[in-house]
Parts: C-alpha cells; structure tokens; sequence
C-alpha cells in the first residue's frame, strides 16, 4: 500500500502546485487594473515557479525518518536501516513557489479623468497581458486536470488491490 | 515448533503457491505500482523546467520474473530467504529524450496518460487474476463442489 499511498502523495504535490498556479493567474487577473498597491505602485504580476522537490514531509518520509533502525549488535544481524531501503528519495515530489515579476516598465494608459493621472493625463497600469494569464491558465487547468487522473487511478488501483 | 513450521510454509511456497501464477502476478502488480509512481511523478512534475522524465523497462522488468535472465539464489538451507519474496529492486531509467515541443523539460503528457491508463488496466488484470487463482487454490483445498 505503501507504493499506492506515495502515489496519491506524488498527485498532490502537482495539484497543489497547479493550483498555486492558478491562484497567481486569478490574482493577476483580477488585478488588471489596480493603480494602488501598499508600496504605491501599481500592482506588479506574480506568478509561480515550479521545481522539484525530494525532501517532501509526505507521511510515509516522514514515518521513516521517525521508525528507529533496529540495533546491530552481532555481525550476523540483517541491516535495518529503515531510510536505506527506502528508495523514495530518487522520485521527486514538486513544489511551486509564488514569486513578483519586476516589471521593466508599467503599461502607460492616457486617462485625464483617472484620479492617478499625472499632469500629462497618463495613468501607470500593471504590466499584466490578458492573453498571457489565460494560456497560464489553460496550461495550469490541464496540468491539474492530469494530476487529479493520476490521483483516481491510484484511488482505482488500491481499490482493486483491496479485492484480491 | 518454529522450525518446523518454517519448512511447511516453504512446502507450500514452493509445490503450491510457486506452480500457480501467483508470484508472476505479484511481479506484475508490483512493477505496474512502480511505473505508475513514475509517471505520476513526471505529470506532477511537467512544469518544472529542465525536470528529467523518468520511467521504467517494463519488458526487462517482466522477463526476469518469468525466468528469462533470472540469477536465481540458491535455497540450500531452509533458513534462508527465499529468493522470489525478497524486495526486488525495480531500476529506475532516465528517458533519452530531448527536450519537447514545451521548450521546458522532456516529459510528454500524451505519453504519460495513455502509460497511466495501461498500468491501471494491468493493475486492475493482476488484481483480478490473483483473486481467481486463490480462488482455484480454496476450491481445490476445500475439495468439494
């Protein structure tokens, strides 16, 4: 079961990683327009930067960093080294990170009747292209659309597993 | 007592259990569980830039429990482990694929699903083939109709 189990784990680890994705992408959205931000700049897009991730506290590593190895106090005793045998380590796990993009300049909008209008009558507007997010988007929806397949088919096979 | 008990259980392995399909079903089950941690990895994995896909050779995997290129330890002394119930260790290969069409990593989703939807099949068929066949096993221990 344990094999099943680091499987669903695997599927979570990309859902939630699509979905921080995705939560940036919302954000981004519907933020199109927002001149006023806490530094006093316009909103500045965010978006996610995905990377492997081994070290994840997942159950199973973590049961097996907690299991105690047996003692070895005679030659003739079998290797117990719980993390050893374990080969969880050589498939790794995926994180996604939120970060800011910096934008190398903000969209100059002419609108005199904007509060935020300078005295030439141009506003700064996020640097947010509308076409970006929604292929971010689709791309993101896909992903995860794929990672909850693999979560049902893991849920499918213990199912059958259970059976025999 | 202990003893004893040991070397019965290895009866049955061996003239039983061992003449069914059982342990190739177990093999069979065990490396479609394997591939199909892969490629959960590798889909959970596809946005991630210059990420390795990795899989498994499932022909290679399979031939060595059907007995093709089998090293098979020898069971001298009834202490032994027996051979075939030891972990098998499943090798894990790196795809030699360049980089896709994404420009991001070599992991080819299309590929990903259609191997997940076979393993979950084969899966499933070991699942199923290991119930009949301990079924075929009760009947005849039940020995009656």
């Amino acid at each position: 079961m344990k094999g099943i189990f680091s499987i669903i784990d695997m599927g979570a680890s990309g859902l939630s990683a699509q979905r921080k994705q995705l939560n940036a992408v919302a954000e981004n959205i519907a933020n199109v327009e927002t001149t006023r931000t806490p530094d006093g700049t316009p909103y500045k897009r965010k978006r996610v930067v995905f990377e492997e991730d081994s070290e994840k506290a997942t159950f199973v590593n973590t049961f097996h960093k907690a299991v105690q190895s047996l003692a070895k106090t005679n030659i003739k005793h079998i290797a117990n080294d719980p993390t050893s045998s374990s080969k969880e380590g050589t498939v790794p796990f995926v994180d996604g990170e939120e970060v800011v993009v910096e934008p190398e300049a903000f969209k100059m909008v002419y609108d005199p009747t904007h509060p935020d209008a300078d005295e030439n009558g141009n506003v700064l507007m996020p640097d947010i292209n509308i076409v970006t997010e929604m292929v971010d988007m689709m791309t993101a929806s896909r992903a995860y659309e794929a990672n909850v397949t693999v979560v049902r088919s893991a849920k499918q096979m213990a199912t059958v597993a259970l059976e025999i | 007592m202990l003893k004893y008990c040991a070397g019965k259980n290895m009866i049955i392995q061996d003239q039983v259990i061992n003449k069914t399909g059982i342990p190739l079903l177990k093999k069979l089950m065990n490396v479609t569980s394997a591939s199909q941690k892969l490629t959960a990895a590798n889909i959970a994995n596809v946005s991630v830039p210059g990420y390795q896909s990795q899989s498994l050779d499932f022909k290679k995997e399979m031939a060595e429990a059907v007995g093709k290129e089998k090293i098979k330890l020898e069971v001298t002394n009834e202490r032994h482990m027996n051979p075939s119930g030891g972990p098998n260790a499943i090798k894990i290969i790196d795809d030699a694929e360049e980089t896709n069409s994404s420009g991001l990593n070599n992991v080819d989703v299309d590929k990903e699903m259609a191997n997940l939807a076979e393993n979950q099949i084969l899966y499933s068929y070991g699942s199923k083939m290991l119930t009949r066949n301990f079924n075929t096993l009760k009947s005849v221990i039940r020995g009656k109709r």
